[in-house]
């Protein structure tokens, strides 16, 4: 079992060795910049911002009040008041075209008054020739 | 799903994959290092079969230090060297006989690569040519104190690096007794 | 409903933040620091420095958690607060892992030390964590790009 458990780790070293060696050259560099930024950062603010921590307590407060404040307004699920234009331009849409759920678009079609074959707009129907006052 | 998403996939992918590569290799290095310490056998100094000459009227020096390094971990041990100073302890005249140290010996060794799994035996050797002794030093030493007039220490330094060259590792010993003379 | 459940979220991941940013790490360093009597000593620890810095940007990631996440799903400003708590969090684990040196330092008592160098193992995460801003950085224009189409799938649900 230990033995088993050895081959297998030696497995998973040779995968990741495989991995890294391939993988070390290109993120190294990207590494090396990102430890020149973070290490003037730090000391930006070991030297400006070391010594105390009320700067940071106060930004903390200011993070979570500005948050709750922020997300009760505009919580994203609902149309907040930055919506309000969008969606009565919609209503304005559906008021011009006159769409109503008990209309029936079938009724909407003109008939012969006859025979009752759909004549459109024209005057003369083309199955019984029945003129359409 | 909007190929954005796919593309945000596939590189959080990559992201976890090298997160977790680095990590494996740093958890089974750490394995590997308590695998060697743990075995005396793995890291042996051969202390019996060292030589160290010294000839008290000439102040020539030499040495040979036999050791082995059994690599029973999980990666190769690459940039392998051995480092080793020397102090001189002695009774100065000069300095109202109190005792003092200086350095004698200063050397650095390289030496090959040990492929996971295998034993390397290795051999440092200090030559005459490698110490350095004040000329005036054999009329400073009180070599009518009691025994041992003169003791060498020595520091040795084993350095290694370890899974892939993610961890350098530097092992000292400080102030090791070797020779004491008479 | 959606407001209350962002900000329950937002206490939650605040509360898990500074658990593992603040209560753990200065309590773990405060025992360390009081045990006696260890086999081995740490040699260069600054033991204010580090508890000072540990909270200086414990307290910003746990803020900056709290509004990334009770802000809505795929916002702008959660993107914007991703990021910049991805930086927070180099700046947090920078101080507080490499406590700003790369060389840690064990004495063995009677023996030496032992030196381990993880400088280079330092410079692969940093890499790492570029791609995580990367990808963050993505994300805001994606978000922004795609802010009708999201909003609309969001407000459907």
């Amino acid at each position: 079992m230990i033995f088993q458990t050895m081959e297998f780790l030696e497995i998973i070293a040779n995968i990741t060795t495989a991995i890294l060696l391939f993988l070390k050259p290109l993120v190294t560099p990207i590494g090396e910049w990102m430890v020149d930024w973070i290490t003037t950062t730090t000391q930006f603010f070991k030297d400006n911002l070391g010594a105390s921590l009320s700067f940071y307590i106060v930004v903390f407060i200011v993070l979570v009040v500005s948050a709750i404040v922020v997300n009760i307004i505009w919580p994203g699920d609902r149309p907040g008041s930055i919506f309000s234009k969008g969606i009565g331009k919609l209503e304005e849409f559906e008021d011009k075209i006159g769409i109503s759920d008990d209309e029936d678009i079938v009724d909407e079609i003109k008939r012969c008054k006859d025979c009752g074959n759909p004549v459109g707009d024209s005057e003369i129907c083309p199955l019984c020739g029945a003129r359409q006052i | 799903m909007r190929p954005s998403r796919v593309f945000r996939l596939i590189f959080r992918i990559f992201i976890a994959v090298l997160t977790l590569s680095v990590t494996t290799v740093s958890i089974l290095g750490g394995l590997s290092a308590v695998i060697i310490l743990r075995e005396k056998d793995n890291l042996q100094i051969d202390f019996d079969n060292a030589e160290f000459n010294f000839n008290e009227s000439t102040l020539e020096t030499n040495f040979s230090l036999p050791f082995q390094v059994n690599n029973t971990g999980y990666f190769d041990i690459e940039n392998l060297e051995l480092y080793l100073e020397i102090f001189l302890n002695y009774s100065s005249i000069s300095h109202m006989n109190e005792t003092v140290a200086i350095k004698i010996f200063d050397k650095a060794q390289p030496l090959d690569d040990i492929p996971k799994g295998e034993i390397r035996d290795f051999v440092f050797f200090g030559n005459n040519s490698d110490f350095y002794y004040s000329p005036a030093i054999i009329f400073d030493i009180n070599w009518l104190k009691v025994p041992p007039i003169l003791e060498f220490y020595a520091n040795i330094t084993v350095s290694l690096d370890y899974s892939i060259g993610l961890h350098s590792l530097a092992i000292t010993l400080e102030n090791y007794f070797i020779y004491g003379y008479p | 409903m959606g407001a209350v459940k962002n900000m329950v979220r937002g206490f939650i991941f605040t509360g898990v933040y500074v658990l593992f940013t603040l209560a753990i790490p200065l309590t773990l360093f405060t025992l360390l620091f009081s045990i006696e009597g260890l086999p081995f000593e740490w040699e260069q620890i600054d033991q204010h420095n580090i508890l000072f810095w540990l909270t200086a940007f414990g307290l910003l990631a746990s803020g900056f958690a709290f509004f990334k996440y009770s802000s809505p799903k795929q916002s702008i400003r959660k993107g914007i607060f991703a990021l910049i708590q991805v930086i927070i969090n180099c700046l947090y684990l920078w101080s507080y892992k490499f406590s700003g040196a790369s060389e840690i330092k064990f004495i063995i008592i009677d023996y030496g030390f032992f030196t381990l160098d993880i400088s280079q193992m330092i410079l692969i995460y940093m890499g790492v964590y570029f791609l995580t801003i990367v990808l963050k950085i993505y994300d805001i224009f994606d978000y922004t790009i795609n802010r009708e189409k999201i909003r609309e799938n969001r407000m459907k649900e």
